[in-house]
């Protein structure tokens, strides 16, 4: 490999606020959307101006209904409270088997101070449950802000209750991206282990409510989910485990883990995932060749990054920069491990100039960021996948996010480029 | 429609026939395993020898027996098989019909052998008058030769009937069909809208031949006629008068009262049912010109259609009316009426310009040319949207129509920038 | 059934209540014999892949101005031909026939000839006359050319002398037996060129064309690079502007020609051409090398520029020919498309591929798709062909693709291997949708014929924009079939 230039930019650190003009982070709703957004029985409806509402029902490509005030001007002014309750009558009334609703506040709504909460009070007085997620969108550097209060929200629903009989745990942190959650349920199964809700990939207003249900927290996510996990251990003695299905490795890993916790025998896990692996490997040693050495450059929200790179690691690729948008600490010292060149929040101008320096093979980065590198030429996979690219959790996953390399990487397009 | 019809000639004579025009059917083969195909048993797939330079110079009568066996096979679900042979091969002397016998005794299905070159007669009506004499001659052959073919003695009912030249365009035996049978008839045959060959057969045994298209199938009605006694009555299954007036015939034909009473409560119902939609459709056409180009019979089963919509039929044009469809057509139209006899594009663009029709009622070929001169077709071989016979078909067609004539596109095309 | 229907609007019978039943006409389905299969052991063709000769032949001529094709035939021969044009472009074709019946089968066509072409030019005046031979003419053994003579000198008679100069006649030998409508083209290119170019000593400036049986989109997108490049061209047989026309209103003049096509005048100086370029090698490289082989113009010819090594190529030939660069503007559409590729090799990448179609078309096709990163399966070329079968292999070695080509094959073979190993796409034309829809694979319209959607004829597939259409085309028919809608947002 090249010795790596000198990049003295592609070092921001963590956690500082955004650099007006520059920068790709999105609001605090967007956060609170990108965990509230797929939760059942609920009715959802942010308090805002047409926007919000109109953009804010796609969440990570999949539209979920939300309901929106669409404020306007009059209501601006001499406030939009009834129009509000109103609003939430209908919801009501259109969704019957709503068993609560969620309020997001915009940056319309907390400017003009209106008191959601209070109305949200009245509402629960009649029986009608409605919590506000405070969540305008200055209200935090980036998504990360709004992602907190949506699980502030979701703990707050948590009841106390009995335990389960057979072995069960709640997946913390885990968005269920084209069917993700289920491959990690079966892998649980194999074990024996009932998973009783995803949070929030798939999960419900009820199982919320009912989350003391299980013995176990696993914790997938640890940028979004850390603090709840955190909370249900000192609020309700649950525990939990650091665990992730992101390549073989980690996959054992995590089994053995929660094996040990059921105290279940951790032979018969190794026997399980020996054979797995060997599957696996019969199948990835064609895509192996294509790969190996070959020098990706990721960009992408933070808690994905991790497993990520690692899985690329196995996979023979060499990470060579890697981005985050809302990263933490924590996040940057693992990726540490594999790169120097390890930034938060970098500009569009920052990433150019890393690509013409560092011209890695391949790309990985978001949605609505990949035309730019695949623009200047470069192979891109985006996050998150598309359904028909199926899950990259669990072995299978790990066989899909190696075929989707080797589709970017070996697409004839790129041969036509150059003079 | 359960047959497979093996064009013997270059390829060319069997992809033009090749599921073109809409005559429908319901008979379908199996694509996959539970899966039907896509269109009915004689309109998906084409057969034909596509012969060669070769097969020309040293005969094709051994390529095409080899062909109509493998047919066969491939298509286990056919009850027979016509062969038609084309210019090409008729000139270079192949004979079909030994091939026929030949192939017919081998699988125990009937084939028949059309004479069809297309150099034979002075238009496609020599085909249709062709296919009816030779069809008749083999359906008698094949009777004697397989008695079983027959309907049997028993079976027979005095109110068993054939619909003879009718051709199921775009369904309409879904509209005429049930017409006759809420009459209380048995409608044996339709010949060969939607036939099936086994009931083909079974032609001379009905009581009564209602004929349709009096041009290419009459023929046979005659034939039937003269060999087995059985009379025919012409109708006309176009718009409600001529529809009612078919109904009425066929019911005093029989002569019960009942079924006269019968005729005209079938009569009122359909009527009744279609009346708001034709006067709405007659309040908007009426006083428009219109011209009809189509084959033949359809020239004058039409004009009084056109007045039913109080439409003004200015000029008449066939590809291959006889005689006597042109006695029929000045028989119904107005004097004045401009007529001609198969057209060319010339004629037609002095027609248009000389009689100034609202509507053109032509087909494929000459609907492009007179669109582009700002007048409105519609496609009269194949329909728009069918069915258009019958009473309800008649909605369909009054629709089209209308559909064809207040198009805005006409009035923006019409104007200058 | 309808008659049950108490009120009926006046929408009439709509196609979604008339619901018929499908019978079946056997219990099960049997699958052919295995050994009928392949179309070299049958004797029967089923669902031809191409059509007869005299079709090509007329297309040619139709793009021609003021041209008339005179079939020499059975009226059948331009009926049917008549109805595929009308279907495919939704254009009038004015295309004549000898009429011939039974007394022409025994005495010839002679008479049909002489006096058919008499009333053509008298009441048509066109500009230029192709007698389009067909089986029937060419198995009586017709003497076209003396029929030709006997019909000019009686003209000249009756009409004066200039009769022969204002109106050509290019004889086209097309037997049906001996070739599809490809090969029609081609003998049509051929003979075109030798009846009428010439070299007049001068050279001039500009290059020639041969699109074969393109689109009118194809052939407005074809002149659309060449303007950019600067170049001086001629579309030889344009049918962009005769089979592509406005709605006009009566015109003052009738009968009705469309007002442009290549004019007569464009073949003659043909023979003065920088180069001459046959696009399709199957339809119109006889043209091209026959005026190579007697006029010294240099002949190229390419696979059709369909997808961007076929593009590049074409001009890339085009810029050696006249010495002229690549302006940017083209470089920008070449950008455009290769955008397009990248931003959606997800949806295309590792998806197989069937094809079927015309020869030019197919190889042209087979190379994109291969440069879409889809994995060719089965191929049908209709009309068989060495070049473009040389062609497929060329573009399948390079990508490391191993189809099945089925060469000169017909549909029913085809069919039954996409039955038995579904493909995610079917490229082809009209006559596939029977078998997308029993398989339920979407179907990408192109080349020869389509005729059962609209809009086709116009929207081009050559060029870099036209590959950016087609490219869009092929993508979103499979959005539409494998995408649920939810899963299409970005």
């Amino acid at each position: 490999m090249s010795a790596q230039p000198f990049v003295p930019f592609w070092q921001n650190p963590c956690g500082l606020p955004s650099r007006p003009g520059l920068g790709q982070r999105a609001c605090a709703f967007f956060g609170a959307r990108y965990v509230l957004g797929p939760v059942k029985e609920t009715v959802q409806l942010v308090h805002g101006p047409v926007g919000c509402g109109y953009y804010g029902r796609l969440v990570r490509m999949v539209p979920y209904p939300l309901y929106t005030t669409a404020l306007t001007e009059k209501e601006v002014v001499f406030g939009g409270l009834d129009h509000l309750a109103q609003a939430l009558r209908e919801a009501f009334a259109l969704n019957p088997e709503a068993r609560g609703a969620f309020v997001y506040l915009s940056c319309v709504s907390g400017l003009i101070g209106e008191d959601v909460a209070g109305l949200a009070r009245l509402f629960e007085e009649k029986g009608l449950p409605v919590k506000t997620v405070a969540c305008p969108g200055f209200s935090s550097f980036s998504q990360a802000g709004g992602h907190a209060l949506a699980y502030e929200v979701l703990l707050g629903l948590v009841k106390p209750g009995p335990l389960a009989e057979e072995p069960t745990v709640n997946l913390l942190g885990e968005y269920n991206v084209a069917g993700e959650a289920r491959v990690i349920k079966s892998l649980l199964e194999g074990l024996g282990v009932k998973v009783h809700t995803v949070l929030t990939g798939e999960t419900s207003w009820s199982e919320i409510k009912t989350l003391t249900r299980a013995h176990l927290n696993l914790l997938l996510c640890g940028s979004t989910a850390e603090a709840l996990a955190k909370d249900l251990k000192s609020r309700f003695g649950m525990p939990f485990e650091r665990v992730s299905f992101y390549g073989p490795t980690a996959i054992a890993r995590s089994l053995k883990k929660i094996a040990s916790f059921f105290g279940f025998p951790g032979k018969k896990v190794l026997a399980r995932t020996r054979k797995d692996e060997d599957k696996l490997q019969k199948t990835l040693s064609s895509y192996k060749d294509l790969l190996s050495g070959r020098r990706v450059l990721l960009l992408l929200g933070a808690g994905k990054l991790g497993p990520l790179a690692r899985m690329l690691r196995e996979l023979g690729l060499e990470v060579v920069a890697v981005g985050s948008i809302f990263g933490r600490e924590e996040d940057h010292q693992k990726l540490r491990a594999y790169t120097e060149l390890v930034s938060d929040n970098p500009t569009e101008d920052e990433l150019e100039y890393l690509l013409k320096f560092l011209k890695p093979d391949v790309v990985l980065t978001n949605a609505r960021d990949q035309w730019r590198p695949i623009k200047l030429g470069f192979p891109t996979l985006s996050f998150p996948q598309t359904v028909d690219r199926g899950p990259y959790t669990g072995y299978e996953g790990f066989l899909n996010l190696a075929r989707d390399l080797v589709k970017v990487l070996s697409a004839p397009v790129w041969r036509f480029l150059g003079p | 429609m359960d047959a497979i019809h093996l064009v013997h000639a270059p390829v060319g004579c069997g992809y033009y026939t090749w599921g073109t025009r809409r005559h429908l059917g319901d008979g379908y083969n199996w694509a996959r395993p539970g899966v039907l195909e896509n269109e009915a048993n004689h309109r998906r797939h084409c057969y034909t020898t596509a012969m060669s330079e070769e097969d020309i110079i040293f005969g094709g009568t051994e390529k095409l027996k080899q062909a109509l066996l493998e047919a066969f096979r491939i298509n286990p679900g056919a009850r027979g098989a016509i062969i038609y042979n084309t210019c090409s091969t008729a000139l270079i002397g192949d004979d079909i019909e030994q091939v026929a016998r030949e192939v017919s005794k081998e699988v125990g299905k009937p084939v028949f052998a059309c004479a069809s070159p297309g150099f034979c007669g002075v238009s496609q009506s020599k085909g249709h008058h062709e296919f009816n004499f030779q069809f008749y001659k083999w359906l008698l052959k094949y009777r004697e030769e397989h008695p079983e073919v027959c309907l049997k003695e028993e079976e027979k009912t005095p109110y068993d009937v054939n619909i003879i030249g009718e051709y199921n365009i775009d369904w309409d035996e879904v509209v005429i069909v049930p017409l006759f049978e809420k009459l209380g008839l048995r409608i044996l045959n339709v010949f060969t809208g939607n036939a099936r060959l086994e009931n083909l057969f079974k032609l001379p045994d009905a009581s009564l031949s209602i004929v349709h298209c009096q041009r290419s199938a009459t023929y046979i009605a005659e034939l039937i006629k003269q060999g087995f006694k059985v009379p025919y009555l012409r109708v006309s299954l176009f718009g409600i008068e001529q529809t009612a007036k078919a109904l009425r015939d066929v019911a005093a034909w029989f002569g019960e009262d009942k079924m006269r009473r019968r005729a005209e409560e079938i009569i009122e119902e359909e009527i009744t049912a279609i009346k708001p939609a034709v006067e709405w459709y007659r309040e908007r056409l009426s006083g428009k010109k219109v011209a009809i180009y189509v084959g033949a019979p359809r020239v004058w089963h039409w004009p009084k259609v056109m007045e039913e919509l109080g439409m003004e039929v200015v000029a008449c044009m066939t590809t291959f009316g006889h005689r006597e469809d042109y006695e029929k057509i000045i028989h119904r139209v107005k004097p004045g009426t401009l007529i001609i006899d198969n057209p060319n594009e010339f004629e037609i663009e002095e027609m248009i310009e000389t009689c100034k029709p609202d509507l053109f009622l032509t087909g494929l070929k000459e609907k492009y040319l007179v669109r582009k001169f700002g007048v409105p077709t519609l496609n009269s071989h194949s329909y728009e949207k069918g069915p258009y016979a019958g009473f309800r078909g008649f909605v369909n067609f009054a629709r089209d129509i209308y559909q064809a004539v207040a198009a805005p596109v006409w009035q923006l095309a019409r104007q200058d920038f | 059934m309808i008659n049950q229907v108490k009120e009926i609007p006046i929408e009439g019978i709509t196609y979604k209540n008339l619901k018929i039943e499908k019978k079946p006409l056997s219990r099960e389905y049997v699958p052919p014999p295995p050994e009928l299969v392949p179309r070299a052991n049958r004797a029967v063709c089923i669902d031809p892949g191409h059509t007869c000769m005299p079709l090509g032949a007329m297309w040619a001529t139709l793009g021609v101005h003021r041209a008339i094709p005179f079939v020499q035939g059975a009226q059948g021969c331009t009926t049917y031909v008549r109805y595929t044009f009308s279907r495919i472009f939704r254009e009038p074709a004015t295309i004549a026939n000898a009429s011939f019946h039974e007394d022409a089968a025994v005495f010839g066509g002679r008479k049909n000839l002489v006096r058919g072409v008499r009333n053509l030019v008298c009441r048509y005046q066109p500009e230029l006359i192709a007698i389009v031979t067909t089986c029937s003419s060419e198995v009586i053994g017709d003497d076209i050319h003396s029929f030709l003579d006997e019909a000019l000198d009686l003209m000249e008679e009756e009409l004066g002398p200039e009769v022969r100069e204002a109106v050509k006649f290019v004889v086209v030998n097309t037997p049906s037996f001996a070739g599809s409508h490809v090969e029609g083209y081609n003998r049509a290119s051929r003979e075109f060129l030798k009846a009428l170019a010439r070299k007049s000593g001068e050279t001039r400036e500009h290059v020639c064309l041969i699109p074969g049986m393109m689109t009118p989109g194809d052939i407005r997108e074809l002149k659309h690079m060449m303007e950019l490049m600067g170049v001086s061209h001629r579309v030889l047989f344009d049918i962009s502007e005769t089979l592509d026309c406005p709605l006009v209103g009566m015109p003052d003049r009738i009968p009705y020609y469309p007002p442009g096509g290549t004019p007569v005048e464009a073949f003659v100086r043909a023979g003065d051409a920088q180069a001459i370029f046959a696009l399709s090698p199957d339809a119109g490289s006889a043209g091209a090398q026959w005026l190579d082989r007697r006029y010294k113009v240099p002949a190229y010819v390419m696979t059709m520029p369909i997808g961007v090594r076929n593009t590049d190529h074409f001009l890339r030939n085009v810029a050696e020919a006249t010495d002229r660069p690549i302006p940017d503007r083209l470089r920008w559409e070449r950008g455009i498309f290769l955008d397009a590729m990248a931003d959606t090799l997800h949806y295309t990448m590792m998806k197989k591929v069937a094809l079927c179609g015309d020869p030019d078309f197919v190889a042209a096709a087979t190379w994109f798709v291969c440069e879409l990163g889809m994995v060719p399966t089965y191929i049908l070329v209709g009309t068989k062909s060495r070049r473009a079968e040389e062609d497929i292999r060329q573009a399948c070695e390079e990508y490391g693709h191993q189809p099945v080509v089925m060469n000169g094959g017909d549909q029913f073979e085809w069919e039954y291997a996409l039955k038995n190993d579904i493909p995610d796409v079917i490229l082809g034309h009209s006559r596939c949708v029977n078998i997308a829809r029993e398989i339920q694979v979407p179907l990408v319209r192109f080349g020869f014929p389509v005729y059962d959607r609209v809009g086709y004829q116009r929207e081009p597939i050559v060029g870099y924009r036209g590959g950016e259409r087609f490219l869009a085309r092929i993508v979103n028919a499979i959005l539409d079939h494998q995408y649920p809608d939810d899963r299409t947002h970005q």
